[in-house]
């Protein structure tokens, strides 16, 4: 029995219609215009060392609702979240009144690879809070936390819990030890101490070879087979390109950032065991006892739901929401499934703006 | 005397060929041939220093060849087939002398190279593990369409499944111990051949005077517990100020 019923004439047949889909594809990449991530007018408004904080803009102005102040994984860039005027979380925040700032890390190169988690947490991270709060008069700031920096708002949170009124956590990693994080299984067989001793910051290119690895088959060949399809079109082309530069763009990780973030996170789960120390002092989720929006993505092959979903019982915080985006952990900013989420953000914010802390 | 540097040029070409168990072009034939260098010395001699290098350009094949034969056994033939990598003892021996540093470094450096070589060579092996399981699931899925009469009909659908498949095989091997050993073996033998390639690379700059990383690092830190030195210091006088206002 024949269990391919792909004739030769077919075959040859596909290949030549596949040649013509190659050759559109290399012409569609020469013609390509420049693209870049990043579409919303902003203004920096703090920097030290190498991170900016940037207010962004609704129109002219400034938007006169709520304020957020958005703070990214130190993987990839928060470009992510303004990406295009189509597919941009941060105009749909704006669009929703809330006035949006945002942390970028920069670019860490040799003369940081001494940064450390109280470096981002306790210095950078708690910076630009009271420059937030500086700007807006207020004494206490609306946090959201993407994936790695929802870890490290976490952290932040529970050690200055008076600096934050409202906490939202989106695709954000607590338990780093739940049985579908392939991430945490293999970094477990890593020497991170000898790596990060003799390498110092680890390269961005590395990191992204690791998140290639996830999905291999999908990532380095389906994603390019499929590209054939669109490349007649010059507006999805230049959304491939602007998406694979942002995946592509990534700054490195400051080396003791890294042997920090993987020994005490990864490898030792600390954060959700409890026993997570940061610049001497002890982070205890029992501290985050203000209201806490937690969004996670059900098919997140980075941060797996479990890994987020488990922070419901660590908190303190007794007004404790989760919202489920039905997509990936890219998917969460562009996909048209995550269409509904800005607005599932601003009515939360909106209906705790103003109300006072309830404990457990 | 000719003669004797003649016999002893012969006596090297043929240890050198056992060494590499084929022949080798001889750089030098003759005691003419000798370079410069050495006929200088010889002729400059006197005729009893002139009488001892004869006697002992007699004795040199038979010294040279015995001590060849020890070092010979010691690292064993280079063309001999076995899991014993050529030079492989050449590692094991403590290094001396005054390269003794130098020889340090790079038995280092052939250790790591070998080793992640070797650690490579079965991340390879599982790799291709993957895509046979890969095949092997293909060809069932295949298999199962056509007996539901669903046979596969153009390449793109062919294509779609065995990407299906791919991934399919890489998550059963992936989430297992093995592979994830591996691949931290692996790193981890990067990261170890990358410290021999720098402590090379950083003897080499030293030698240069050129900065280092190891130099900027220990800069960088300095500069770092200065700076929350000084922070420290700055949240001392402001409280001590605090207190005083008060």
């Amino acid at each position: 029995m024949s269990l391919l019923n792909i004739s030769d004439a077919q075959a040859r047949s596909d290949a030549r219609a596949y040649r013509e889909k190659l050759n559109g594809a290399l012409h569609a990449l020469a013609n390509a215009k420049q693209v870049a991530p990043g579409c919303t007018p902003r203004d920096a408004v703090y920097s030290e060392d190498k991170i900016t904080l940037y207010r962004y803009k609704a129109g002219e102005a400034f938007a006169s609702g709520p304020a957020i102040l958005i703070c990214y994984a130190l993987i990839n860039r928060p470009s992510m979240m303004d990406l295009q005027e189509d597919r941009s979380l941060i105009r749909s925040l704006l669009n929703q009144d809330l006035d949006v700032f945002l942390i970028e890390w920069g670019s860490p190169d040799g003369s940081d690879r001494y940064l450390d988690l109280n470096d981002y947490v306790n210095r950078y991270l708690h910076h630009c809070v009271q420059a937030v709060l500086r700007i807006r008069g207020e004494t206490q700031v609306n946090l959201v936390g993407v994936c790695q920096g929802g870890t490290l708002s976490l952290c932040y949170t529970a050690l200055h819990p008076q600096n934050v009124k409202n906490l939202i956590t989106m695709v954000t990693p607590v338990n780093f030890h739940t049985p579908n994080d392939l991430i945490g299984k293999w970094v477990r067989y890593v020497d991170v101490d000898t790596l990060v001793d003799k390498f110092g910051n680890v390269s961005g290119e590395t990191l992204n070879g690791v998140f290639l690895s996830l999905l291999p088959f999908r990532l380095n060949s389906q994603k390019y087979v499929d590209f054939l399809d669109i490349a007649d079109d010059p507006a999805q082309v230049e959304n491939f390109l602007r998406m694979e530069q942002w995946i592509f763009d990534s700054p490195d990780n400051p080396g003791e950032m890294f042997r920090q973030f993987s020994n005490w996170f990864y490898k030792e789960n600390r954060l959700k065991s409890g026993t997570l120390t940061i610049g001497g002092h002890s982070v205890d989720l029992k501290q985050v006892t203000m209201p806490l929006l937690n969004i996670y993505a059900t098919q997140d092959h980075i941060v797996p739901p479990a890994a987020s979903t488990c922070l419901q019982e660590l908190v303190g915080s007794r007004d404790y929401t989760t919202h489920a985006v039905p997509s990936g952990h890219i998917g969460v900013y562009v996909s048209s499934k995550s269409k509904g989420l800005p607005t599932t953000i601003a009515s939360w914010l909106g209906s705790r703006v103003g109300k006072k802390k309830s404990a457990r | 005397m000719s003669d004797h540097i003649d016999a002893w040029l012969a006596a090297q070409r043929e240890i050198t060929e056992r060494w590499f168990a084929a022949p080798v072009p001889p750089v030098v034939n003759s005691a003419e041939q000798t370079p410069q260098f050495w006929q200088t010395i010889i002729q400059g001699l006197s005729p009893q220093a002139q009488e001892l290098a004869r006697q002992l350009a007699e004795l040199a094949p038979g010294l040279v060849s015995t001590a060849s034969d020890a070092v010979f056994e010691l690292f064993g033939n280079r063309s001999s087939p076995g899991p014993t990598p050529p030079f492989a003892r050449w590692l094991d021996l403590a290094p001396v002398g005054y390269f003794r540093e130098h020889q340090a470094h790079a038995q280092q450096l052939s250790r790591a190279l070998g080793d992640y070589q070797r650690i490579a060579g079965q991340m390879s092996a599982a790799i291709a593990k993957i895509h046979s399981d890969a095949l092997e699931l293909l060809t069932a899925k295949v298999e199962s369409l056509a007996n539901n009469g669903e046979s596969v009909t153009d390449t793109r659908r062919l294509y779609e499944l065995w990407i299906e498949c791919g991934e399919q095989a890489f998550a059963q091997h992936s989430r297992g111990e093995v592979f994830g050993l591996l691949q931290g073996e692996l790193v981890n033998a990067g990261t170890r051949l990358r410290i021999a390639q720098q402590t090379i690379a950083e003897a080499f700059l030293k030698s240069l005077d050129l900065p280092t990383r190891a130099e900027l690092n220990s800069t960088h830190k300095r500069l770092k517990e200065l700076r929350e030195r000084i922070e420290s210091l700055e949240a001392a006088v402001d409280k001590s100020a605090t207190r005083s206002k008060r």
